[in-house]
């Protein structure tokens, strides 16, 4: 039988465990719990440029938080919908306090592969793709190539922080007149111009969050041409991109507090956004004759210099008819 | 945390002990506050603090002081704004600093917005034919700085107006100037475009 003996258990087991026990320093406060010890930085003043990202650990509601630090476009704070306010449905980011992460999306996923800073730390490509999982929950393929990398592996879930201001739409209509009993050969064109979202929603921008910034989709020749895509009444810019990752060895469950978070921003000043937000110079409408053939044909015209000056009239008019803003450093 | 707390005495039962060390393991673990980075690596714990860079100000910088704000020096078009009849740098023409200092824009608590917003905000005057700043020769360039409750409606589509700060007090207060937030940190270039009739004008970092 093997006795421990009190004054081992009080130095080879105790002795290591004291020295764990952190103190605080200059600079820092120590705060001691059951859950563990937070160390936070104090009696600071950083600069911190606009849209400045900090992701915290809340302990008290037990959840990933981040802190934006205001920015402004067009000399006013965004609205931050969502943000836990009193007395404010929608605050303003001069007043929104910590914002809780409550979209999250593993990495990789679809359409994105692991950054080489992160593969450094021990974050796998899979050699299948797994699924997004909501809320935080890290499902990841247990196929991994273990002979590329040989850190303990570790899981990576991102979220999106992004800005949008809404705007009105031009929207081309294009109907094919079948003049001669040969379909196709005339086209109408018009444009719509529709403030419905600027409207409800307002000029002003608004901070929002995801799991992934849908980026703007911007219509190709075809599609204004077409007439076929619908116009999304807002312009959008990406602010920060917050990573939790996981402590070695552990690969699933939700983010708590032994995570890591890094954040990667995309802006770093106030911005200014403009559109143009009045009806288009050629909103009347306006017909292109052809020369005989399909539209299938004008399709593909302008690549193949058949059309040059019917394709040009054309380009001229889509080219006035598009109503994407810009965001601009100021 | 006290370790006397788990100190045992020969005799002592072994399995409380250690329920109490799992427990007080447990509360080892080092979380992250604010300001502090903690990295979990295979080899243990590493602990950062955000570096403290102090004292970035870069142009149009505004410190309100009483009634009034001080802005740092800023360009437009490399052109240096006149306030209150003075260069905003506080200089005369010779480069020699005015002995009342370099001058202060006036703050009333009047050009607010219901919603406590008012702004300082660069105000140029433009030519009507070439959209570009009225500079005319041996006479300082039509560009100041303002107070203004409004961005979007200037007086006439040659005049140009671009905030450089905001300030913000509370709905309710009506008799306070709030605090500074600032927009600007670039010198300016700045360009006009006319549009339906209308110039419109856009000031990009210079």
């Amino acid at each position: 039988m093997n006795f421990l003996l009190s004054r081992n258990w009080n130095t080879k087991v105790l002795e290591p465990h004291a020295q764990c026990i952190a103190r605080s320093g200059a600079r820092t406060h120590v705060s001691h719990s059951s859950e563990g010890q937070v160390i936070d930085l104090t009696g600071s003043a950083l600069w911190r440029h606009p849209w400045f990202t900090d992701p915290a650990w809340n302990p008290k509601q037990n959840r990933w938080e981040a802190t934006v630090n205001p920015g402004l476009v067009n000399g006013e704070d965004p609205l931050v919908p969502g943000a836990e306010i009193d007395g404010l449905d929608e605050p303003g980011l001069l007043d929104a306090k910590a914002l809780p992460l409550h979209r999250l999306r593993s990495v990789p996923g679809e359409e994105e592969r692991v950054d080489p800073y992160f593969a450094a730390l021990g974050v796998r490509e899979p050699e299948n793709p797994f699924s997004i999982s909501a809320l935080g929950r890290v499902t990841l393929d247990a196929t991994t190539r273990e002979d590329e990398n040989p850190l303990p592996p570790r899981a990576l879930v991102a979220m999106d922080f992004y800005l949008t201001v809404a705007r009105a739409t031009y929207e081309p209509q294009v109907s094919v007149v079948d003049a001669s009993g040969t379909s196709g050969q005339v086209v109408d064109y018009s444009v719509t111009f529709n403030t419905d979202n600027l409207r409800r929603v307002g000029p002003r921008a608004r901070l929002m969050q995801a799991a992934k910034f849908p980026a703007p989709r911007i219509p190709t020749f075809q599609d204004r041409l077409a007439g076929d895509y619908q116009a999304e009444g807002e312009d959008r810019q990406l602010v920060s991109t917050v990573y939790l990752l996981s402590p070695p060895n552990q690969l699933a469950g939700e983010p708590d507090a032994t995570w890591t978070p890094y954040v990667r921003h995309a802006i770093f000043w106030n911005l200014a956004h403009a559109a143009r937000n009045l009806p288009p110079q050629n909103a009347k409408p306006q017909r292109f004759q052809g020369t005989g053939l399909p539209l299938a044909d004008m399709l593909i015209g302008p690549w193949l210099a058949l059309q040059n000056e019917l394709y040009q009239k054309v380009l001229n008019a889509f080219n006035t008819t598009s109503n994407e803003g810009r965001f601009w450093t100021v | 945390m006290d370790i006397r707390d788990l100190l045992v005495r020969s005799g002592d039962p072994v399995l409380p002990a250690v329920n109490r060390l799992a427990l007080a393991q447990r509360a080892l673990r080092l979380l992250p506050g604010r300001g502090i980075l903690l990295s979990q690596m295979p080899g243990g714990v590493s602990v950062s603090a955000r570096s403290a860079v102090r004292g970035f100000s870069g142009a149009w910088a505004v410190a309100l002081s009483g009634r009034s704000a001080t802005i740092s020096l800023g360009f437009v078009d490399g052109l240096e704004p006149i306030l209150d009849g003075k260069l905003l740098s506080g200089v005369d023409a010779k480069g020699n600093p005015l002995p009342e200092g370099a001058p202060r824009l006036k703050l009333t608590p009047e050009e607010f917005t219901p919603a406590g917003k008012s702004w300082i905000a660069i105000r140029a005057e433009t030519d009507p034919e070439t959209g570009r700043i009225l500079a005319p020769k041996d006479q300082p360039p039509k560009l100041t700085l303002v107070q203004t409750k409004t961005l979007f409606s200037p007086e006439k589509d040659t005049v140009a107006l671009h905030a450089v700060a905001l300030l913000r007090r509370p709905a309710k207060d009506k008799q306070g100037l709030g605090t500074v937030h600032q927009i600007a940190f670039f010198d300016y270039q700045h360009r006009a475009a006319k549009q339906e009739g209308r110039w419109r004008h856009f000031f990009t970092p210079a």
